[in-house]
């Protein structure tokens, strides 16, 4: 139990919502692609995150056994980047060079309202983080003035 | 027991402790805001002081017997528990984000006014040491 143990842990929820913040991006921004490299048109990426226990030290694993009910700190890791295996959307537009016999074209399966309450809400998520991350060097920045007379 | 290194600044280093287990906990809350299934935890402090207080129920062990050994400072840890403050989201996640960035104002605000009363403690028996001047 120390200050990086919040720290570390602060970290990591930055750069996971910032995984999620470039995700977004990469969703929008292949809104029209109807060309990948595995075939088809764009999928969109979901990023998957995890609870994974924080421990560092033997005492700490100790002191987290004994009697929690809720158990230890829990820093976040992102475990994947899934594809979203939803149908394709369908645009009738024969003129299309990827457009199939029956002239639809298979669109990227993204819906760029949801792309966007995704961008907010990683952008509000990843401002707590760093409001947490503010406090937690406040406070050890008051340790340091312990017994410097007030 | 010595004027300088009396229970009370024994008390106020557990105090800075726990305040400090809390951050890390509120730390670890906001981290896992968008993780689903995650169910934020928090340090229970105040209840198990009322109750210890209050003699609903002895916190740590009792001593029966003079020669028994207690635990001298049982209410020092705070014990983890699931805080089921807000009803979880679609995701299963049911960390609220005012109600975790509300502990954490109110526990920086804490670790302050434990740090200022051993500081002012301090500067009374550094008062004492010059004699008043």
């Amino acid at each position: 139990m120390d200050f990086f143990t919040a720290m570390n842990v602060s970290s990591a929820g930055l750069s996971a919502q910032r995984t999620r913040l470039n995700i977004a991006s990469s969703n929008l921004a292949n809104i029209e692609t109807t060309r990948t490299a595995e075939g088809g048109p764009y999928r969109r990426r979901q990023v998957m995150l995890a609870a994974v226990p924080f421990e560092q030290t033997f005492s700490e694993l100790h002191s987290a056994d004994m009697g929690s009910k809720g158990g230890q700190v829990h820093s976040v890791d992102v475990v994947s980047i899934e594809a979203d295996q939803s149908e394709p959307r369908l645009v009738y537009n024969p003129e299309h060079p990827d457009a199939r016999q029956d002239g639809y074209v298979a669109m990227p399966n993204i819906n760029p309202v949801s792309e966007m309450v995704d961008l907010l809400t990683t952008t509000r998520s990843y401002e707590a983080n760093v409001s947490a991350l503010k406090a937690t060097k406040s406070m050890a920045l008051e340790a340091l003035k312990i017994g410097s007379g007030a | 027991m010595s004027i300088l290194f009396d229970r009370l600044s024994g008390t106020m280093s557990h105090a800075l402790d726990f305040r400090l287990q809390r951050n890390n906990i509120v730390a670890a809350n906001l981290a896992n805001i968008d993780t689903p299934g995650y169910t934020p935890v928090e340090l229970k402090f105040e209840d198990q002081l009322k109750s210890f207080l209050e003699g609903d129920k002895p916190v740590g062990m009792s001593a029966t017997n003079e020669r028994h050994l207690t635990h001298t400072n049982p209410i020092e840890q705070g014990e983890m528990e699931f805080d089921a403050y807000s009803l979880p989201d679609q995701k299963g996640n049911s960390v609220d984000l005012d109600h975790e960035s509300s502990k954490l104002a109110e526990n920086q605000l804490m670790y302050r006014t434990i740090i200022t009363a051993y500081n002012k403690r301090m500067s009374l028996l550094q008062f004492a040491v010059r004699e008043g001047k």
